[in-house]
């Protein structure tokens, strides 16, 4: 009994959800990707389902949405915070927006080096502007550290030198970053 | 320069109409539209009834770390970066939606006006575009908050996590209080 309850409360919320994502985006389509955490191709095809689709969609014995705060740390740094409500509620949104776009960021990361060995610190993929500017940092970065090191080795055999090199180019293959 | 659209322009001028609402400054549609000084200043008389505030632009990196500005800075520049990151987006357009959801989400200062201002708000991805600020991880609740460029930010602790320890109290919240009481 308990169950068959329970069951139908799931199946009551998937679509409700459902119902709800397709009014935010019909009404303001840029807001309700941001707010749904969807992309366009989603966007565009949940706009066009008719509601008779949704209703056998909803249909299902597992919830449809998904719980967006990433791990324990940050439901209890929002749920111990014995900040006041608007804080709290502040709190949540920086916090979904920035899981949101590190998700998209690591779809993306891992789109653009689908089978090449990942490595390197995930430090740098979460921080900073999108796209070119934080690349051109690191190359930045990357530049300066091969300078100082060149400076520190102070004159060298050609044959060390060439050496270096080869293991130099081995290093950044292995980084993945330049591929 | 010599061709101008017409649509293009009525698109522009829509654009700084809207700009000119959320409380932008003429420096800012300066920069972001090519309509003419004259016509920005006349728009500007006609929505808010008075001449644009004169003088320089809030150019101060520091306004964004301190207490509660960071943390306001901080999920306009979220909102902001999840927008900007779908491709065929105008710029400033972006800026605009984000400046408007992240009024969605937060309650007015005491003042009636909102912490972080439109002009703030475009100061503050200018900064990030020439390197002047960065996003640093806070260690315990893993959101992402608006930090200068550069700092150590191996231990950073968000403003939330361990408010300072008279953030918030000023003194016409207490007044506020005894009123109350």
């Amino acid at each position: 009994m308990e169950t068959d309850h329970l069951l139908d409360d799931i199946r009551e919320v998937n679509l409700s959800y459902l119902l709800l994502m397709q009014r935010l985006i019909n009404t303001d389509r840029e807001a309700a990707m941001f707010r749904l955490k969807i992309d366009d191709e989603m966007a565009d095809l949940l706009s066009r389902i008719p509601v008779s689709e949704l209703v056998r969609l909803a249909r299902c014995n597992q919830l449809l949405c998904h719980f967006s705060l990433q791990d324990a740390d940050q439901l209890h740094s929002l749920v111990r915070a014995n900040s006041d409500d608007r804080m709290r509620q502040v709190h949540a949104a920086i916090l979904l927006g920035s899981n949101e776009r590190r998700a998209a960021n690591d779809r993306r990361q891992s789109e653009r080096r689908q089978g090449e060995r990942r490595q390197g610190d995930r430090r740098i993929h979460d921080q900073g502007p999108p796209d070119g500017v934080e690349r051109r940092v690191e190359e930045r970065r990357q530049d300066e550290r091969r300078g100082a090191e060149d400076r520190r080795q102070g004159p060298r055999r050609a044959a060390d030198r060439a050496e270096e090199g080869d293991t130099r180019k081995e290093h950044r293959g292995a980084d993945g970053r330049h591929g | 320069m010599t061709e101008k659209s017409v649509i293009d322009e009525g698109r522009q001028i829509s654009l700084a109409i809207e700009m000119i609402q959320l409380g932008a400054r003429l420096q800012v549609l300066q920069t972001e539209t090519g309509i003419s000084r004259r016509r920005l200043i006349n728009l500007y008389k006609e929505i808010h009834g008075e001449s644009p505030p004169k003088g320089m632009l809030p150019f101060s990196t520091d306004w964004y770390v301190t207490w509660l500005p960071n943390i306001h800075s901080s999920l306009f520049y979220n909102v902001y970066l999840s927008l900007a990151a779908h491709p065929n987006r105008d710029r400033m357009q972006s800026v605009v939606s984000a400046y408007r959801l992240y009024l969605d989400q937060v309650p007015l200062g005491d003042d009636g006006k909102p912490v972080l201002g439109l002009t703030r708000a475009w100061m503050l991805v200018r900064f990030f575009e020439s390197d002047m600020m960065t996003l640093s991880t806070c260690q315990r609740c893993h959101g992402s908050f608006v930090n200068h460029a550069l700092s150590l930010d191996r231990d950073f602790v968000c403003g939330i996590c361990q408010p300072p320890s008279r953030a918030g109290k000023t003194r016409k919240k207490k007044a506020a209080a005894r009123m109350t009481h």
